[in-house]
């Protein structure tokens, strides 16, 4: 097999060093590019899964403590600092966090409204960033 | 593609493999980046959506909120932001009978009759709202939509749902029936989602005959297998037995938010002499409350108390008592007459009903069985009257003293046979004119029913005359004896019991029921109610059904009887003018006074009555022969702490009723009443607490 490459001049020979040179040059620049972009797709795959887990698990959140009958109570309840539970075990679980690919941490925010209505504010956070967060009113 | 592997000799393949290559990459790495861009697009969305629909949610939760403030309310939001600002919520409301749109609210809580929404005519039911929210996250719109009534949403079927475990002792029933007035029966459930532990359901019998009767289910949350979680004893049909059943849904009232409306408007202090206390409209106390006798809530009264709530008395009328501390009625909720009388008990705290043992005392009373005469005196003016003829038959053809057993056997029978003909009568002709024909072309059969309950001449006539054999032969042969009620009455009378003994309330309940069984032109004294005829021709008695609202049975004639004697076709012999038609106040009286008939269980005539609904976060016990007719649910809140009773307790020995759980005593019954909660017409009275009947899209 002759992997040989004809020259500029038509005349069999090696390249010169400043055409490997540029060559590599130019395929490093490509490969960054091409690389950059490979990983940045990958990581909106990535991240798009862990908004998607957080989103489920903020949801599930919401859930159960719309279906809790009495031990809402009003405060911060972030799950990075575990807040001690209150007498009656609020908040629920997944509070604090819950492992799933990867540890998501539960924050519960819990403001009365009026004397008729929570404001429940649910996020969940990775170690570094905040992922997503729903909110609504609930009958107290 | 040949030139693309011959290679040798061919000038530029290594550019072509390069392009070919860096395309392939390029493809590759752009698709990975168009995947990766369009899966986070997808979640965001997906995010979005859920925050649109918890938005809308919010929105529903803000209206039932200020509807619950004021049941007239009708705002309206535009793209309101939530505090986060991630997400918004719409709501807009249309005059009632307005064309609404399909994102249009109606608001029909405070009206009787249907009213239309986009869904068509009548589609919204009276005394209920339909509710249309809006909720927008970025590109996300989500819309909720919901039916909510006034009252709780009370689950169909259920004749008690609890969240602890369950205690029952002695004779108790669970039923259901269609209503007050249609006795067919419906299935009763009792459901407690406690999901855990061992025997969470107990009975036990106290006395041989006593047993546990369930028309429907009676089923537990825990997991572990029926024989486990039950002890019933004596055993009934395991069919009815189920463990491992889903928790079901109770409603949660805020109770506190309730009471707090009333906190500026302090009613005037309760008297603390005893004796029938009249409320009317809204009622706030802010400490204790305790009413010795009888407490009487006029139309659609409110009873506020940031307190505990003590009434040594009955209860009766229609309205709404919420109490933000522990209840406690010693009485019963009688509410005689009126279908749509009934009194719902909202308590944040325990709930305790003490019947008055009248079962334990008629046992009792049976067993010494003393000797019962008539009261001849009381009857003098009437049996003197004339026809004398007819009086010398009541006292030809019935003693003037006979046992207590005797007497108490023979109301019983007849109140029993009584109560056949009219619950029959009732299925059979739902239309009240139909029914009032029906039980006067039965007229004779039901006099001489009647003379057994009560005073009726005219019954004791047909004894006499054998007009009624099919009646003779319920009695025992020579054993007939007149006005049971009346005699029974005044030996209970005679006993001299206080305000609160078995002695008086069964007295009453005695003397209730001879008045309303009396013949209908006589008063109890014995004079008649307006003479010979009315003015236009009718009976004598007609006037007391006409006038039935203000029904006194001390000084008006027997009600049953006035209003099924009335004949339906001219009576020339007598010149009596028929009613062939009646008024809608009139069929409204049949139906309410065929009720008042109807609400007796004869096996539980000694029994304290409960209509409407009770909730409770505490616990529910009852105890004391009560009768529960209607719903009861119990929401333990951890908050309320243990119930701890004198006199009654676990079979385990156990005395601390934890909130949720539920004891049930003596001659103890719970029927649930299909109408009360039907389509929310029948739900809670009064404003305040509104519920969520049926999500209608979501």
């Amino acid at each position: 097999m002759d992997l040989s490459v004809r020259g500029p001049r038509g005349s069999k020979g090696a390249f010169s060093l400043l055409e490997i040179m540029l060559t590599l040059g130019l395929l490093s620049i490509v490969f960054v590019i091409v690389f950059t972009v490979l990983i940045g797709g990958l990581q909106m795959q990535t991240r798009a899964e862990s908004v998607e887990v957080a989103s489920s698990i903020a949801r599930e959140m919401l859930e159960r403590i719309k279906t809790l009958p009495f031990s809402v109570s009003e405060g911060s309840y972030d799950g990075r600092v575990p807040n001690p539970p209150t007498a009656l075990d609020f908040p629920p679980a997944p509070y604090p966090a819950v492992e799933r690919g990867a540890l998501y941490y539960v924050k519960v925010d819990v403001v009365a409204r009026d004397e008729r209505l929570w404001q429940v504010s649910v996020s969940v956070s990775t170690a570094d960033r905040l992922m997503t967060s729903v909110e609504s009113f609930l009958r107290r | 593609m040949k030139f693309l592997f011959r290679t040798r000799g061919v000038a530029g393949f290594a550019l072509a493999y390069f392009l070919i290559i860096s395309a392939l990459i390029i493809m590759l790495t752009g698709s990975t980046l168009v995947l990766g861009r369009e899966g986070l697009r997808t979640t965001r969305g997906g995010v979005d959506a859920s925050r649109a629909l918890y938005a809308a949610e919010a929105g529903m939760n803000l209206i039932i909120a200020e509807l619950e403030r004021d049941s007239n309310w009708t705002g309206s939001a535009d793209d309101v932001a939530m505090p986060g600002g991630a997400a918004s919520y719409s709501f807009e409301f249309v005059a009632i009978g307005a064309t609404a749109g399909m994102d249009q609210s109606i608001n029909n809580l405070s009206q009787d009759t249907s009213a239309p929404s986009y869904r068509g005519t009548d589609t919204v039911p009276p005394h209920s709202a339909l509710l249309v929210v809006t909720g927008r996250s970025g590109l996300a719109t989500r819309t909720v939509e919901a039916l909510v009534v006034s009252g709780m949403n009370v689950r169909e079927g259920e004749a008690l749902i609890a969240t602890g475990k369950v205690d029952m002792v002695g004779d108790v029933k669970i039923d259901g029936r269609k209503s007050l007035v249609n006795m067919e029966t419906v299935p009763a459930d009792f459901h407690t989602n406690i999901d855990f532990g061992e025997v969470q359901v107990r009975y036990r019998s106290a006395d041989s005959g006593q047993q546990l009767e369930v028309t429907g289910n009676l089923t537990c949350s825990s997991p572990l297998p029926e024989s486990d979680v039950f002890n019933i004893n004596p055993p009934i049909d395991l069919t009815k037995l189920r463990s491992n059943k889903p928790a079901k849904w109770i409603p949660r009232p805020n109770i506190q938010a309730m009471v707090d409306d009333g906190i500026g408007s302090l009613s005037t202090p309760i008297p603390t002499t005893p004796g029938e206390l009249r409320m009317s409209g809204q009622n706030y106390y802010d400490d204790d409350v305790t009413v010795q006798g009888d407490l009487v809530l006029e139309d659609g009264t409110v009873l506020l108390v940031d307190g505990n709530l003590t009434v040594n008395g009955s209860i009766s009328g229609r309205g709404q008592v919420v109490v933000n501390g522990n209840t406690s009625f010693f009485g019963e909720a009688r509410v005689a007459f009126y279908q749509d009388d009934y009194v719902s008990l909202l308590s944040k705290g325990h709930v305790v009903l003490r019947g008055f043992k009248g079962q334990e005392y008629m046992k009792a009373l049976a067993l010494s069985n003393p000797t019962l005469t008539r009261d001849t005196a009381y009857y003098a003016a009437y049996l003197d009257d004339p026809p004398a003829p007819i009086n010398d038959l009541v006292n030809q053809f019935y003693p003037s003293s006979t046992t207590a057993e005797v007497a108490w056997q023979n109301l019983q029978t007849a109140l029993g046979e009584i109560h056949g003909v009219v619950a029959v009568a009732a299925e059979a002709y739902p239309d009240p004119s139909e029914l009032r024909v029906n039980l006067y072309e039965q007229d004779i059969r039901l006099d001489t029913l009647m003379a057994v309950v009560s005073s009726h001449r005219a019954g004791a006539d047909n004894w006499s005359t054998g007009l009624e054999p099919s009646v003779s032969a319920l009695f025992p042969p020579d054993g007939v004896t007149y006005n049971n009620a009346g005699m029974l009455a005044g030996y209970m009378e005679g006993q001299g019991g206080g305000p609160l003994s078995a002695s008086r309330f069964l007295g009453e309940r005695f003397r209730y029921l001879e008045d309303l069984f009396r013949i209908g032109d006589y008063r109890r004294d014995g004079a008649q109610v307006s003479g010979p005829m009315t003015a236009d021709g009718g009976l004598p008695s007609l006037p007391v059904f006409l006038n039935y609202e203000d029904w006194d049975p001390r000084l008006d004639g027997g009600l049953f009887d006035a209003m099924q004697s009335q004949p339906n076709k001219p009576l020339e012999e007598f010149g009596v003018e028929p009613i062939e038609t009646l008024t809608p106040p009139q069929e409204q009286a049949v139906l309410d006074i065929v009720q008042s008939v109807l609400q007796y269980d004869i096996d539980r005539l000694g029994s304290a009555h409960f209509k409407g609904v009770v909730y409770t976060s505490g616990a529910f016990v009852a105890t004391g022969d009560v009768v529960v007719r209607g719903s009861v649910l119990v929401n333990g809140d951890p908050t309320v702490g243990p119930l701890e009773l004198e006199d009654v307790s676990f079979e385990s020995g156990e005395k601390s009723f934890l909130p949720g759980d539920v004891g049930l005593y003596g001659y103890t019954s719970l029927s649930y009443v299909e109408e009360f909660f039907d389509d929310g017409i029948h739900n809670l009275a009064g404003n305040g607490v509104l519920d969520i009947k049926r999500w209608t899209s979501r």
